[in-house]
C-alpha cells in the first residue's frame, strides 16, 4: 500500500494546488479516465467543504489530505480544523432549488464515490473518508 | 484557469481553459461583472478546454447567469466535454442553461434572435 500526506492553508487557491498534487498521485499509480475524474471530483468537494465550512476560510487553519492506494481501491481522508464536525453534516441544509449557487457537493460525493464515511477528529474537526474502487465495477456513470 | 475574450458580433465569447473550480469560478464571476459594467450582456462561454468542473464551478455559473438575467442579457454555452455534460444533466442544470453543441450554433441563435 502507498500512502501520501498533504496539508493546505484554507485559501481559495489551495484547491488548485491540491488538485495538482492529486493528479500527480493518480498518474504515479496509472489511475486514469473515469476513475481519476470521479476521485478528483469527490475529493475536491470534500476539500472545499473543509476549507469554507470547516475552517471558515481562515488561512491559519489547515485542511489535511491523506491518500492511500492499494490494489483494490484509492482512499482519501480529508480533515478540517473546525468544531462539531458531525453536527455540521447532520444539520446540513439541502435544497431542491435548481438555481441554488451551493449545496451540490455532498450529493456529488455520494453519487460518485463508492464509499463515503464521516467521523470526527480528536479535536472535533470533520474527517470525510472517500474511496473509489480500482478493480471492480463501480457506481453507475458513463465514466 | 484562463479566460480569453473574443467579441463576435454583439456577443462576447469567453474561451475558458483549465479547471472551473472555486478559484476559477471566482475569476469567471469577476470577468462577467466587468463585461456587464461595460454594457456587454450577450455572453457565450466556450467550455471546450474545461478539463474539470465541480459544484463550486457550477455555483459560479448559476451566479453568473443570475447576474446576466438581471441585466436583461443572455448567457449561452457550448462545446461541453462529455463529463461536464453529465454534471449538468444529473443536476438538471441542462434544463436551465442554454447549451449548444457548437459555438457556431450558439452564435447563429444570437443572429436569428436579432433579426426577429
Amino acid at each position: 500500500m502507498a500512502e501520501y500526506n498533504f496539508s493546505y492553508a484554507s485559501r481559495l487557491e489551495s484547491e488548485d494546488q491540491m488538485l495538482d498534487d492529486l493528479q500527480s498521485v493518480l498518474e504515479l499509480h496509472e489511475i486514469v479516465g473515469g476513475r481519476a475524474w470521479r476521485f478528483s471530483l469527490v475529493v475536491s468537494e470534500a476539500f472545499t467543504n473543509a476549507l469554507i465550512h470547516g475552517n471558515a476560510s481562515d488561512p491559519e487553519r489547515l485542511v489535511s489530505l491523506n491518500i492511500q492506494v492499494n490494489e483494490s481501491e484509492i482512499i482519501a481522508d480529508i480533515a478540517d480544523e473546525g468544531v462539531c464536525g458531525l453536527d455540521r453534516i447532520s444539520h446540513r441544509s439541502s435544497s431542491d432549488d435548481l438555481m441554488a449557487e451551493s449545496g451540490r457537493g455532498i450529493g456529488f460525493m455520494e453519487r460518485y464515490a463508492d464509499r463515503v464515511e464521516y467521523r470526527e477528529s480528536q479535536r472535533g474537526g470533520l474527517v470525510v473518508s472517500l474511496s473509489v474502487r480500482l478493480t471492480e465495477a463501480t457506481k453507475t456513470s458513463q465514466f | 484557469m484562463e479566460i480569453i475574450r473574443h467579441d463576435k458580433g454583439a456577443c462576447a465569447v469567453l474561451y475558458i481553459t483549465g479547471r472551473l473550480d472555486l478559484a476559477g469560478g471566482t475569476m469567471l464571476k469577476e470577468q462577467v461583472k466587468k463585461l456587464l459594467a461595460s454594457n456587454n450582456s450577450s455572453i457565450h462561454l466556450n467550455l471546450n478546454s474545461v478539463d474539470f468542473i465541480n459544484s463550486s464551478g457550477l455555483g459560479a455559473l448559476v451566479s453568473t447567469m443570475k447576474e446576466i438575467r438581471l441585466a436583461r442579457g443572455r448567457l449561452t454555452m457550448s462545446n461541453l466535454a462529455s463529463y461536464v455534460q453529465e454534471i449538468f444533466d444529473i443536476t438538471q442544470l441542462s434544463h436551465i442553461f442554454e447549451i449548444f453543441k457548437t459555438e457556431e450554433e450558439a452564435l447563429n441563435s444570437y443572429r436569428a434572435a436579432a433579426t426577429v
